[in-house]
């Protein structure tokens, strides 16, 4: 598996989160030292195996938010994989976690530029997953359209960026947060990123067009249900 | 952007069990669009396993040029493989613009080519426009709430359609465009596509049904499915779906999701009950014939696709239909 086969029962796992609108112009990382955790999912290797977990949360400026033109630093999706890349490129990690598209923006970019730029393979809409620590392969299943899913077997390391709810959310214990909090957190300076020159820009911002008709119905309750019923019947909708 | 003779506007066509994804024909039809501002010739690029048939289907279609690339390993798609064909052979269509359809595989090799090619990436694009600033691309944000418009600033732009956004090209073109057939010897490396688990059969009935009712997370609880439940029977042929977080959360059986990597569906009728009409919700249900929204939020984008828009709790206005439904039945049964 990539350069850790020696390891035989560690995964060394990043976990990227989305940039979080109004914090401070840094990177932060947070190692759970020794917050290894067993995975039910053990694959062909026999017996649990644990991951070692490092969570990469990018934090952005956004001044007076849309509303008022976005005119702070808001990065596009390949500044952000370029400055998660900068960091995760030195640390050799064997799986890279990002979500699937972030319900602001909703670019749904950032893992799979990430991994061109590590030069790993790389799979979305991911939504289970089952490692081989043996043969350093994992087996996934994206999410496809009609809700089918397409399987997939892939070299370790590799990235994935993966759909909501594909697993249990794991929340961290009161003892785990405290120990958190006293290991603290490394913060990368923006300013010794490597500077990514825009490759598209905001030009303007509007609300959306209406699509249909978009008639609002008015009146109290029971008048709104009375019309929406007259409108149903006269599209021969309901009889 | 460079403006040389050799430069293309390319469309990476899509295929769907080796038919020809209708996606494919929006995204020639934004190649049209943007061919009246910037004059550049448009080249169809097909991958698959199985090309000579669907390159013939879109060159009889659009009139383009099409270069279809076969590999025996694209029976089923595998990123890896698109991304070092496309990587060989886009370099010599000097692209300066690449329209790729935004579905679950636009999404999985788009911006990865992007990286490759040093390309400016917009995805989720709806509309083609001008701007005081240039030609742009607008895209939805924030559950589409907002739209912003975005100016490329590289060389080459990557574009990822939203599916149903344009009007597909329709018909046949007065002239078929040339095809150029070649194969690929391009190989899996890292990872190996193993197949495609077929939908769950509850997925059919939604397909089939005249009238779709369907719940959002604005219905409050999960024991307010029953009340989505209840409306639905009030239509012959109606089925029960929701948008993705309602899945999630598992107040609605798996598998019954409409939207993007869920069930696409095009009824009669369709109900939105607390959805808010995020972009991957209204790629699945945007076809539907008549749209009625309910939400509490004025500014739901799912009210911006509605025929009928009611902004209420669903929990209220709901039960007043079924009773008002009723009280009408009832009347005529007396008349």
């Amino acid at each position: 598996m990539g350069g850790h086969r020696s390891h035989h029962c560690y995964i060394r796992r990043v976990v990227c989160l989305d940039p979080v609108a109004k914090g401070i112009p840094q990177i932060h990382q947070r190692v759970p030292n020794g917050c290894h955790f067993p995975v039910k999912d053990s694959g062909d290797a026999g017996g649990d195996f644990f991951v070692q977990d490092t969570i990469v949360q990018l934090m952005v400026v956004v001044n007076n938010a849309w509303s008022a033109g976005i005119r702070g630093h808001v990065p596009e999706p390949f500044t952000i994989a370029s400055w998660i890349s900068n960091y995760v490129s030195e640390e050799r990690y064997d799986l890279i976690l990002c979500g699937v598209m972030a319900e602001d923006h909703m670019h749904g970019q950032v893992g799979s530029m990430l991994a061109e730029l590590l030069d790993l393979p790389c799979a979305t809409s991911v939504i289970s997953e089952r490692i081989d620590l043996e043969r350093g392969i994992i087996y996934v299943e994206r999410e496809i359209e009609g809700g089918q899913r397409a399987e997939l077997e892939m070299d370790l390391p590799a990235v994935l960026t993966f759909q909501t709810c594909a697993n249990e959310p794991r929340y961290p214990t009161l003892s785990n947060l405290m120990r958190a909090k006293k290991q603290g957190a490394l913060v990368i300076p923006l300013d010794i990123l490597p500077a990514v020159r825009d490759r598209e820009k905001i030009v303007g911002v509007d609300y959306p067009q209406k699509m249909r008709s978009g008639l609002f119905l008015e009146g109290n309750m029971e008048q709104k249900a009375a019309l929406l019923l007259d409108i149903l019947e006269k599209e021969a909708l309901i009889s | 952007m460079k403006g040389t003779m050799e430069s293309h506007i390319v469309v990476i066509a899509e295929l769907r069990g080796n038919q020809v994804s209708p996606v494919t024909y929006e995204l020639l039809a934004l190649a049209e669009e943007i061919g009246q501002v910037h004059s550049f010739p448009v080249k169809v690029i097909l991958l698959g396993a199985d090309v000579e048939r669907p390159a013939r289907e879109i060159a009889d279609a659009s009139g383009n040029a099409v270069l279809a690339i076969r590999n025996c390993h694209l029976q089923i798609y595998n990123g890896e493989v698109y991304k070092d064909i496309l990587g060989d052979v886009l370099p010599s269509l000097d692209p300066v613009f690449i329209l790729i359809a935004q579905t679950t595989q636009g999404l999985d090799y788009g911006p990865g080519l992007a990286v490759r090619f040093g390309s400016a990436c917009i995805t989720g694009v709806n509309a083609f426009v001008e701007k005081e600033e240039g030609f742009c691309f607008s895209r939805a944000a924030f559950n589409g709430k907002i739209v912003t418009h975005l100016l490329p600033v590289a060389k080459t732009t990557v574009v990822l359609v939203q599916p149903g956004a344009f009007e597909g090209l329709a018909g046949k073109a007065q002239n078929s465009g040339p095809i150029e057939i070649r194969i690929s010897n391009v190989e899996p490396k890292r990872m190996r596509a193993m197949g495609v688990a077929q939908s769950r059969p509850e997925d059919a009935g939604l397909a089939g049904a005249d009238v779709v009712v369907a719940a959002g997370r604005g219905i409050g609880e999960k024991e307010n499915m029953t009340l989505i439940q209840q409306l639905s029977t009030l239509f012959p042929r109606s089925a029960v779906a929701g948008s993705r977080p309602v899945c999630d959360m598992g107040w609605l059986q798996y598998g019954r999701p409409v939207g993007l990597t869920g069930a696409t569906v095009s009824p009669r009728l369709y109900i939105a009950c607390g959805i808010s009409g995020a972009m991957p919700h209204q790629v699945g249900m945007q076809g539907s014939g008549f749209i009625v929204a309910i939400s509490t939020d004025s500014r739901a984008s799912i009210f911006n696709t509605a025929d009928v828009c009611i902004q209420e709790y669903p929990k209220r206005i709901i039960p007043a239909v079924i009773e008002e439904f009723e009280k009408r039945k009832n009347q005529r049964r007396e008349a």
